[in-house]
């Protein structure tokens, strides 16, 4: 069943042409030259429950407009959202008690006091019964393994420490939804491990998590379902593993070859280490595998192969281009 | 970590020749950064402006209202005033900014990057802090001043006197305003630090006469506050007490214990880093 | 009578953690105990010269006006926030959106962040520095009408919160609103009285100050706790109808504050944008 049905969804800005010298500022008083901005253009998909769902997209793409849309905290030009039930910006005060979000550069927690006394801020704002408070409280820091850092003041947090308790913060409230912005940004190994772990957990227990960021191992990691925006509009929605299909059926290939090549013709080469070693691209299109490394082995003198996938990296890259 | 800092010392003796050409880089760089904000820059100086002529509100009700301070009139209490204006706003051009710099360096462990340099800190923080959008409050206090001195009976023979006793003031207020900021090490991050300062500031503002002997003491020979605007005015008009040039000393030495002071709190927070 | 319990849980517990926050840096506020004291003796000294040649300047006899001084000063820490410069803030950074995605009003939040704020003020400053005034500087503090005075200075904590607020929400219009905030700041800091008595000003003043929030934010309070009533623009009121006054003007600035908050998050949010 979809939790987030999204139809259509336009938002486009009106902006005011600024100059930045003092008379154009003065002049941008009287006279102001209008610029539409479609930030978000016709976007249109469905997010069935209990998925890990990553929106991807370069910056300026029209992702965390669409978030913000998804959220409630800004109204769709045109277009339907459907979210548990509400619309999100309408019913926005009904709304906000299913999501929870966690936005990698804008804290919740305060500063200067233990993140244990803001979590008890958000558990009487969201009016949490003490009871489920309690036993979530309890689940979480150990899942995460945060009972003592609780207690301390966030100033002196690491980051990670301090990431792990803003999903704390998040999620009290057990919200339906939860929207994640760069969770792992600035995180070292472990710590991002140990997020992952910690969102694939609660992903197991039902919440459906809407994931933006350029971290494409989180992406990897944790979604099964990728969106890609771009330039406000729909390029991608699928499953990850179609997402290496996107680009037709480009193969990467090393070769090692005991004699240096003399004739290039028909070789795609995309890095050359030395005189004996190269990387090169190959399209399985209209070839098979097979065939294309007989042929090869009958061209050149080859020591060593292997074959990979398109690194992530590269797809995403060249769809962006598009 | 002490030889090293000897080691530089002398460095600095070599280099002093070319303190003044640093000065002006960061008086330069403080007008670019104000040229950047051009509308906030105008504001901030409007404000200051409208300070400067708010700050003597008090008194100009007090004469509206037929009260008076025995002895003065209301021209000669605004010649006193501006004149504090003066001193008040020449520190916060040249000098104050260095409380908050400073604070913002120890707060955000940034203070390495000033260590690094070849100049001494202080003259470092002092040259990078100046402030181009207090000017408002050193025209309105020039301007108030010169009104004033037109509508008084002025002793002009005695204006040297009068600026070496101003620029005593000029330096207790600076020496205050060194103290905060070398107190800024230790208490970081206190925005409030400036408010003790010119707390005691408002003793300069007022005739010192008004003041019980124990306080007119203390800020005529030990915190000689009274030299910001009281005294220079009392010159000009020719009722000064000439035993109190003596407060040039107390202030100088104000002046070099601040600092001493804000030297030492650097070499300690050198030793922490090191 | 559930959403109201609902409220006060929530005010308590915001109030709670922003006591805590502020308790961190109750140092602070401490820098009042030396302020405070000082500037009540400069006043006095002050006071006591201009009084030589008058024995009543605006109304006040010099006991009345040192007492003035003294209330209007312990008046500014109960009353006293940063709602403005801290709106502004969330909103620049962005922290802002973290709000909308919570079920409560942030006007909400942010008057209950300075009840827990304003404990603390209640603590470390107002407390010590009324000992200080009545034990060391041995000025007669007592209030003509205790609760009138109680109440008083309430409404003043609400009408400053306000008008501090609708300045806030002059930060999702302006890119850096600071320096407005600033010179209001200037303005109410004059006009409300902290520097000399609203009964000093010329008569004209004092009729436009009479329709001004600024003269119920600081002054009326301060005249309450030192003459039992309210004097303004050529008019005395007996204490009780100024209470009344401060009441309605709270009102009147809580209606342009949620007017203004409306406009505001439609612009924030792109209603018919």
């Amino acid at each position: 069943m979809a939790i987030i049905t999204v139809e259509n969804l336009t938002k486009t800005y009106t902006t005011y042409k600024r100059g930045s010298g003092f008379r154009e500022t003065v002049k941008s008083f009287f006279k102001r030259e209008k610029v539409i901005v479609n930030a978000v253009n016709d976007i249109s998909f469905e997010i069935p429950e209990g998925q890990i769902c990553g929106l991807l997209g370069p910056n300026g793409a029209g992702k965390s407009t669409t978030v913000k849309m998804l959220c409630g905290a800004l109204f769709p030009t045109s277009g339907r959202i459907d979210a548990a039930g509400f619309s999100p910006a309408r019913d926005r005060k009904r709304y906000v008690h299913e999501i929870g979000a966690v936005f990698g550069q804008k804290s919740q927690l305060i500063w200067d006091i233990p993140p244990e006394d803001s979590f008890n801020l958000n558990r009487a704002i969201y009016d949490i019964p003490r009871a489920d408070y309690n036993e979530r409280l309890a689940n979480m820091t150990k899942l995460l393994d945060v009972e003592d850092v609780v207690k301390k003041p966030t100033r002196v947090l690491s980051l990670g420490e301090r990431m792990k308790c803003e999903f704390i913060m998040a999620m009290l409230h057990a919200p339906k939804i939860v929207f994640l912005d760069e969770p792992t940004i600035g995180l070292d190994v472990i710590a991002k491990a140990s997020v992952r772990k910690f969102i694939a957990n609660m992903n197991k227990e039902g919440t459906t998590f809407i994931l933006t960021t350029h971290d494409l191992d989180d992406v990897c990691e944790l979604a099964k379902r990728v969106i890609i925006i771009n330039k406000g509009e729909k390029v991608f929605d699928g499953e990850l593993d179609d997402l290496q299909h996107y680009l037709g059926r480009k193969k990467i290939i090393e070769l090692t070859l005991s004699k240096p090549l003399i004739d290039e013709t028909g070789l795609n080469i995309i890095d050359r280490q030395s005189d004996l070693q190269f990387t090169i691209e190959a399209d399985m299109e209209y070839v098979s595998i097979r065939e294309y490394i007989l042929n090869l082995s009958s061209k050149l003198k080859i020591t060593d192969i292997s074959v990979k996938e398109l690194p992530m990296e590269r797809i995403i890259a060249d769809i962006y281009k598009k | 970590m002490k030889t090293e800092y000897r080691g530089e010392s002398t460095e600095y003796r070599k280099k002093r020749h070319s303190f003044g050409r640093v000065y002006l880089a960061g008086i330069a760089a403080s007008m670019k950064s104000a040229a950047a904000y051009r509308a906030n820059f105008l504001l901030m100086n409007l404000f200051d402006l409208v300070w400067a002529v708010a700050a003597p509100l008090v008194t100009i009700l007090i004469y509206g209202s037929g009260a008076s301070f025995s002895g003065w009139t209301f021209w000669e209490v605004m010649l006193m005033q501006g004149l504090f204006e003066l001193s008040s706003a020449l520190c916060a051009v040249f000098v104050e900014n260095v409380v908050w710099s400073t604070m913002n360096h120890v707060r955000e462990g940034s203070l390495e990057t000033v260590l690094l340099k070849p100049l001494p800190p202080i003259f470092y923080m002092i040259s990078t802090s100046f402030r181009f959008d207090s000017f408002g409050g050193l025209l309105g206090g020039l301007a108030l001043t010169i009104i004033a001195a037109s509508n008084c009976e002025v002793f002009l023979l005695r204006l040297p006197l009068c600026i070496l006793i101003f620029l005593a003031g000029f330096a207790v207020n600076s020496a205050a305003a060194l103290i905060s900021a070398a107190a800024s090490f230790k208490w970081v991050a206190n925005s409030r630090l400036s408010e003790i300062r010119m707390s005691f500031e408002n003793f300069g503002i007022y005739p010192v006469k008004i003041f019980p002997s124990g306080i007119r003491f203390a800020v005529t020979f030990i915190l000689p506050f009274a030299a910001m605007g009281c005294f220079p005015a009392e010159i000009l008009l020719g009722r000064f007490d000439f035993i109190n040039i003596l407060l040039i000393f107390p202030a100088a030495i104000f002046l070099i214990f601040a600092i001493w002071l804000y030297n030492h709190m650097i070499k300690l927070y050198e030793g922490v880093g090191g | 009578m559930k959403p109201l319990k609902h409220k006060i849980d929530v005010c308590l517990a915001v109030a709670e953690a922003t006591y805590k926050e502020w308790a961190a840096y109750r140092t602070h506020s401490m820098v009042s105990i030396l302020v405070g004291p000082v500037f009540l003796l400069v006043q006095y000294f002050i006071w006591t010269a201009v009084y030589g040649s008058t024995s009543t300047l605006g109304g006040l006899s010099l006991e009345q006006m040192i007492r003035y001084f003294g209330a209007s000063s312990l008046i500014g820490y109960i009353t006293m926030d940063f709602a403005d410069w801290n709106l502004q803030m969330l909103v620049r950074t962005g922290k802002f959106l973290t709000f909308t995605l919570r079920p409560i009003h942030h006007r909400f939040f942010a008057l209950s962040q300075k009840f827990g704020h304003r404990v603390l003020g209640l603590l470390v400053e107002f407390i010590p520095c009324l000992v200080i005034f009545v034990l060391l500087f041995d000025i007669n503090m007592m209030p003509v009408n205790i609760p009138l005075t109680i109440i008083s200075i309430i409404l003043a904590f609400f009408v400053n919160f306000y008008v501090n607020y609708t300045l806030g929400l002059l930060g999702f219009w302006l890119v850096d609103a600071s320096g407005i905030s600033r010179f209001v700041g200037i303005l109410t800091s004059i006009f409300s009285g902290t520097l000399v008595p609203l009964t000093l000003f010329p008569e004209w003043a004092q009729y436009i100050l009479l329709f001004m929030p600024m003269s119920y934010m600081g002054y009326a309070p301060a005249m309450i706790w030192t003459t039992g009533h309210f004097t303004l623009g050529g008019l005395t009121m007996d204490g009780y109808l100024a209470v009344g006054l401060q009441l309605f003007a709270a009102f009147i600035m809580f209606i342009v504050s949620e007017i203004f908050y409306r406009i505001s998050i439609r612009r924030f949010s792109g209603v018919g944008a």
